[in-house]
C-alpha cells in the first residue's frame, strides 16, 4: 500500500460525516489508523521565526500534549519535523549533536544557514548507497515517487 | 543504512541575516525560504502563502500577525476550525520574556493559552 492510498482513506475518515464511507471501508480503515503510528499532520512556517505543525490525531484515545513534532536544536534554532516520527528523533538527536559541538569548537551558537547545510550534508550521503530509499516520505507527492525510485533519484525529479 | 523519511524545517533569527527559514529534504536539497509548508497539501498552502507574500520582503507586522498568518492559512488549507489543543507553534524573535523592550532571538513553543489567544484574535477579526 502506497502512501498516496493511506492519506485518501483518512480523508474520507475526517469528512465521514458527508462522505458516507461503507461499513467495510470503515472497518479497513479504523484497522490502517490503529497500525499506523504517525498521526497525520502538516506543518507550516512564515519568516519573521514562526513555525507551526497541525496533527489531526486519528485515534482519539492518545493524548494530543504527548505528540510533539516542534524540537529546539539549540537555543536559537528551532525546527519542526515532517513525515516519519521516528526518524525525526533521529535527526533531532543528530541535529542536536551537530550544534552543540559548532558550539563547543567555535565558541558561539551554530548559524541556521550552516546548521542547515550540515544537515542536508549527512543527508545527502545516504543518497549515495543504490538501492536505499525512502521508507516514510514526508509529504503526498514524494510518497509515490520516492517510494519507486531510490532516493538520488528522487533528488534528481526534484530539480 | 536508509535515508531518514523526514523534511527538517529550521527557523532562527541570526545576528548578522536576520530571520531566516530553512527547509533540508531527505535527498541533501536545501533552500531558504520566505515562508514554506511542507506535508500532504504542500502545494495548497504554498500558493496561499504566494498570495499573501506577494511583492513583499517577508511576512509583515508584529509576531502575533505571522502567528495568525501562519494558523490562517492552515485553517483555509484544510478548512479546519483549530482548537488550541490541534495546534503547535514554535516562534524565534518573539517578545522578551520578562515583558522589556526588544525581540528574544531564542526558539521556545507558545503555551496552549498563547495559542489560544492567538486563535481568539482570528475568530474577532472574521
Amino acid at each position: 500500500m502506497t502512501n498516496g492510498s493511506f492519506t485518501r482513506v483518512r480523508l474520507q475518515s475526517h469528512h465521514r460525516g458527508q462522505h458516507n464511507v461503507s461499513g467495510s471501508a470503515r472497518q479497513r480503515l479504523c484497522r490502517r489508523t490503529l497500525s499506523e503510528e504517525s498521526p497525520g499532520m502538516r506543518h507550516m512556517s512564515g519568516r519573521r521565526g514562526s513555525s507551526l505543525t497541525f496533527i489531526r490525531l486519528q485515534d482519539k484515545l492518545i493524548d494530543p500534549s504527548s505528540v510533539s513534532y516542534v524540537y529546539k536544536l539549540s537555543p536559537s534554532v528551532g525546527c519542526v519535523m515532517t513525515g516519519s516520527i521516528a526518524d525525526a528523533r533521529a535527526s533531532v538527536s543528530r541535529a542536536r549533536g551537530e550544534a552543540a559541538e559548532f558550539r563547543y569548537k567555535y565558541g558561539y551558537e551554530m548559524p541556521c544557514d550552516v546548521l542547515a547545510k550540515r544537515l542536508a550534508n549527512i543527508n545527502q550521503v545516504y543518497t549515495q548507497r543504490v538501492g536505499t530509499t525512502v521508507l516514510a516520505a514526508p509529504s503526498e507527492s514524494s510518497a509515490d515517487i520516492a517510494t519507486r525510485l531510490t532516493c538520488a533519484h528522487w533528488a534528481w525529479r526534484q530539480r | 543504512m536508509r535515508p531518514l523519511g523526514v523534511a527538517t524545517t529550521l527557523i532562527s533569527v541570526d545576528s548578522e541575516y536576520g530571520p531566516q527559514l530553512f527547509k533540508c529534504d531527505p535527498a541533501g536539497y536545501y533552500v531558504g525560504y520566505k515562508a514554506t509548508a511542507s506535508g500532504p497539501k504542500t502545494q495548497e498552502a504554498l500558493n496561499f502563502l504566494e498570495r499573501k507574500l506577494k511583492n513583499k520582503e517577508c511576512a509583515e507586522g508584529s509576531w502575533q500577525d505571522v502567528v495568525e498568518l501562519g494558523i490562517s492559512t492552515l485553517s483555509s488549507v484544510l478548512s479546519v476550525d483549530f482548537k488550541k489543543g490541534e495546534l503547535e507553534i514554535g516562534i524565534v524573535g518573539g517578545p522578551k520574556v520578562d515583558g522589556s523592550e526588544g525581540t528574544d532571538s531564542g526558539f521556545r513553543a507558545l503555551t496552549e493559552e498563547e495559542i489560544d489567544e492567538r486563535l481568539q484574535a482570528i475568530a474577532d477579526k472574521d
